[in-house]
């Protein structure tokens, strides 16, 4: 029981870490910053964030939709919940416990909780929701260990595991894991309940009404078992257009871009004296993959030539307007505890990329070309400008680069479900637990696009999903990074960092300080506003 | 008259049946698949994937699709969105409020204005007057949209702060009433001047060619001769030609407002249709967008339909028999 929290500790301890190092700058660069002092919350006002496209449904367990995350983080509660800093906190658990064999995780709820409709929330709305969503939900592949959930009493949930799990808490503190009123979806179907376009949950905030295309409003939810939340009103704005949204944002229409502020206008809101901009690491990468099955990149030489070909460092430079990290590790750098010194990423270097196509059986042209590949890439955020840079540094040893560039309906379906591609980029979240590297590299992984097959590499990749141990894990997925950088399924491009500004008179903002530790990534709870 | 209306209504009929088909083929047998995109890269999961495709009918020929789509279509449903679940008819009635509030105005602002000048200009024909509109009207046709609104936006919403930079209300006030409807507008003003100065230029030259064309016809030179009034000549004899090419594509605009204008509405958060249905392709949400086709294509032909029945009242030339 200890072990497991004590780990825990640990792992929170450096992600705090992590989370500090990666933003040494801001209180420098606001020395006088008033938001730091001990001023009295202000009470009331409303708070507008803004995001991109419409809601599916708020419903947040069915189907994976980033556009309902502010909704449900602010409306629903999770058993745990995870901040922006990436550490697990309490939410509706007050405190939890594994047993010694690890298998058995005992969650101890906070008492006095109620549903926004006034019903009392206990154990057995934990149950219903964690029942439906390791079966239905889009979720369900992170819960498959789990055996049963029991309910010995209203404040307490058992669940029973056929094994350890390491990424239990995370798994539970990510998305798709909200908690639902089961007096109210019980017996219905949850896909198209009248409450996922009306969703009551125990949350700081309650629904109020959505306009389509236009805005979520969510107001103060005055019997938060956490206390009541500073603000009246959380409205999600829904803007299109990066360009108008920041314009409203400097025109004082929307409050919060969060992560989505255009990266040509970060340097003009460092510079600005009334707000503070925060870097914190992001377990999100951009990466290249390969088709295994085919030529060229069947052979590990050419896939390493590429490896050694990339420009980093110009990618972050150019494309990347210098917002984010150059990737030293074969995995992401937010699970510090569980990168290989000794496995880093090698240095530019164009004379061996050139030799090791020569080793493969290539010969190059008239034009010092050895072969001409195709990069299939989805036009999202910087790849069309990443792909530019990284089409001239493979040029440089020798591979000329077509670029393929789709929407990423027409990519998924070429890359992801025919395998016709050579090579293809793409980013995604590589957490929220160490552990979730499989599915794009083990051989069964639901995301291995590169149709890599090496049993060893499976070996310890299922080994770390059930080791608690955080020593016994680290060296297992040390281990794994120095099978990855022999295979290389994945050639890490870009490492994104979360950036995010906070106009001054602003408090209490999850990326901030104040609730950095204490408060979800997307959470609101704690926010005011100074007159 | 009754007859050809029959006629029209009839071939109009076959028109919408054939696009809807055409629409409903071409956008399943694009690549890429609803439930995968909706599923993303973060942590896709196959046996979800599947599931769902199961549960739209995503599994089935696109054939067998078809034809449930028809069955429902005669029964009034259009279906269900894949994204929200909710109510295709539902969701497309939400947005033909704005969407007119939006594109009509600015059409019969555009059509009104661009006629007058041109009509005026034609009159004045080589005139400075004349000189000048015409050299403004090809640079605002040359203007691209979206960057005339982010132009509007910075110069006035963020610099002069004349009026609120995107979307249809205040978040922040809560108005009721006459003040809603004042908020309304005030958001209404940028978008639609947007569009009235790129639209304008169109409306303008064809009443202008149109205008000098007729007056260079022989029945006006031989009016001129016998002496008749200019002015009679004009008001009575060429405006009365000219605005036939005018009625033609304003009844070409009129049929296509309901599909919005997707730059537009994308640059100033405009909750409309365009917007709708862009999300709808990106995220290939079948039946909402196969729904906006039914529906677009429908008010075309019942627009086409009146213009030609527009035609028989102003010119006596033609007639339906």
């Amino acid at each position: 029981m200890k072990f497991a929290r004590k780990a825990l500790t640990a792992l929170l301890a450096l992600a705090m870490l992590a989370g500090c190092s990666s933003a040494p700058k801001e209180p420098a660069a606001n020395p006088e910053n008033p938001s730091e002092g001990e001023q009295t919350p202000v009470q009331g006002g409303t708070y507008i964030i803004r995001q991109a496209t419409d809601p599916g449904s708020f419903n947040p367990d069915v189907k994976g939709d980033d556009m309902a995350t502010y909704t449900a983080t602010n409306v629903f509660n999770r058993l745990v919940k995870t901040t922006a800093s990436t550490e697990i906190i309490p939410d509706l658990a007050e405190s939890w416990e594994f047993s010694e064999d690890g298998k058995t995780l005992t969650f101890h709820l906070y008492e006095n909780v109620k549903w926004h409709d006034g019903e009392p929330f206990s154990s057995e709305d934990v149950k219903w929701t964690l029942d439906m969503i390791r079966t239905e939900g889009f979720q369900s592949n992170s819960f498959k260990m789990i055996e049963e959930i029991t309910c010995p009493d209203a404040n307490t949930v058992v669940i029973q595991m056929s094994s350890p799990s390491a990424a239990i808490l995370s798994s539970l503190g990510w998305l798709g894991t909200f908690i639902l009123p089961k007096h109210i979806y019980e017996g219905t179907d949850w896909t198209a309940n009248d409450a996922n376009m009306h969703p009551i949950g125990t949350g700081p905030f309650k629904f109020e009404s959505y306009e389509k295309g236009q805005a979520i409003t969510l107001v103060r939810n005055d019997d938060y078992f956490m206390g009541a939340p500073y603000l009246d009103k959380l409205v999600i704005t829904i803007i299109p257009d990066a360009n108008t949204a920041f314009q409203a944002y400097m025109n004082g229409e929307v409050d919060d871009l969060m992560l989505n502020i255009p990266s040509n206008e970060i340097a003009g809101l460092k510079a600005n004296p009334d707000y503070t901009v925060y870097e914190r690491a992001s377990n999100n990468r951009t990466y290249l993959t390969f088709n295994f099955d085919e030529e060229p990149f069947n052979d590990v030489r050419v896939r390493e030539a590429v490896n050694l070909g990339i420009n980093r460092q110009e990618v972050l430079d150019k494309a990347a307007k210098g917002i984010g990290a150059v990737p030293q590790y074969y995995m992401t750098p937010v699970f510090a505890w569980a990168m290989n010194d000794a496995v880093t990423i090698p240095e530019r270097d164009v004379e061996k990329a050139r030799q090791l196509l020569e080793e493969a059986g290539y010969t190059a042209d008239a034009n010092g070309m050895y072969m001409s590949v195709t990069l299939d890439l989805f036009d999202s955020g910087d790849f069309k400008d990443t792909a530019t840079v990284l089409q001239q540094n493979l040029k440089e040893i020798g591979i000329d680069v077509k670029l393929n560039i789709t929407e990423m309906g027409t990519w998924q379906q070429k890359v992801q479900v025919d395998s016709d591609y050579q090579m293809a980029m793409l980013s995604g979240s590589q957490g929220p637990d160490a552990s979730a590297i499989s599915m794009r590299v083990h051989s069964a992984g639901a995301f291995n696009l590169a149709h890599c097959k090496n049993a060893e590499l499976d070996a310890l990749l299922d080994e770390g999903a059930i080791t608690t141990d955080q020593t016994a894990r680290a060296e297992i997925y040390k281990q794994a990074q120095v099978i990855l950088a022999e295979e290389l399924p994945i050639v890490p491009v870009k490492e994104a960092t979360f950036t995010v500004a906070v106009r001054n008179t602003i408090h209490g903002h999850p990326y901030s300080e104040e609730g950095i530790h204490t408060v979800a990534s997307n959470e609101f709870s704690r926010v005011w506003v100074e007159e | 008259m009754k007859r050809y209306i029959g006629k029209r209504a009839l071939s109009g009929l076959l028109v919408v049946l054939l696009s809807v088909c055409f629409n409903f083929t071409l956008i399943r047998l694009a690549p890429g698949d609803p439930i995968r995109i909706m599923a993303g890269t973060d942590n896709p999961n196959e046996e979800m994937i599947e599931a769902l495709q199961q549960k739209y009918g995503l599994d089935k020929s696109i054939p067998e699709q078809f034809v449930m789509f028809l069955g429902n279509v005669a029964k009034g449903d259009l279906g269900y969105s894949y994204i929200s679940d909710e109510s295709v008819i539902k969701l497309i009635g939400e947005k033909i409020g704005p969407t007119l509030a939006l594109s009509l105005t600015a059409v019969l602002l555009s059509v009104t204005i661009g006629t007058l000048i041109g009509i005026y200009a034609a009159r004045k024909n080589g005139s400075k007057f004349d000189q000048f509109v015409c050299s403004i009207s090809y640079v605002f046709d040359a203007t691209p949209g979206f960057w005339l609104g982010l132009m509007m936006i910075l110069i006035f919403a963020s610099t002069l702060k004349w009026f609120p930079t995107s979307g249809m209300v205040n978040l922040r006030a809560n108005y009721k009433g006459f003040a809603y409807f004042a908020d309304v507008c005030r958001h209404l003003v940028l978008p639609i001047t947007t569009m009235v100065l790129t639209q304008t230029p169109y409306y303008f030259r064809i009443a202008r060619s149109s205008v000098l064309q007729v007056m260079s016809e022989d029945f006006i030179t031989t009016f001129k001769a016998t002496g008749m009034k200019e002015s009679r000549i004009f008001n009575k004899y060429v405006l009365r030609n000219a605005i036939l090419p005018t009625v033609t594509v304003l009844g070409m605009s009129l049929a296509f407002l309901l599909s919005g204008s997707v730059l537009i509405e994308t640059v100033f958060a405009w909750p409309g249709m365009g917007r709708l249905m862009f999300s709808s392709i990106s995220k290939r949400d079948y039946p909402v967008l196969t729904g906006i086709y039914l529906v677009t294509s429908v008010v075309i032909c019942i627009a086409m339909i009146l213009v030609d029945i527009l035609y028989g009242f102003i010119d006596p030339r033609i007639r339906y028999d």
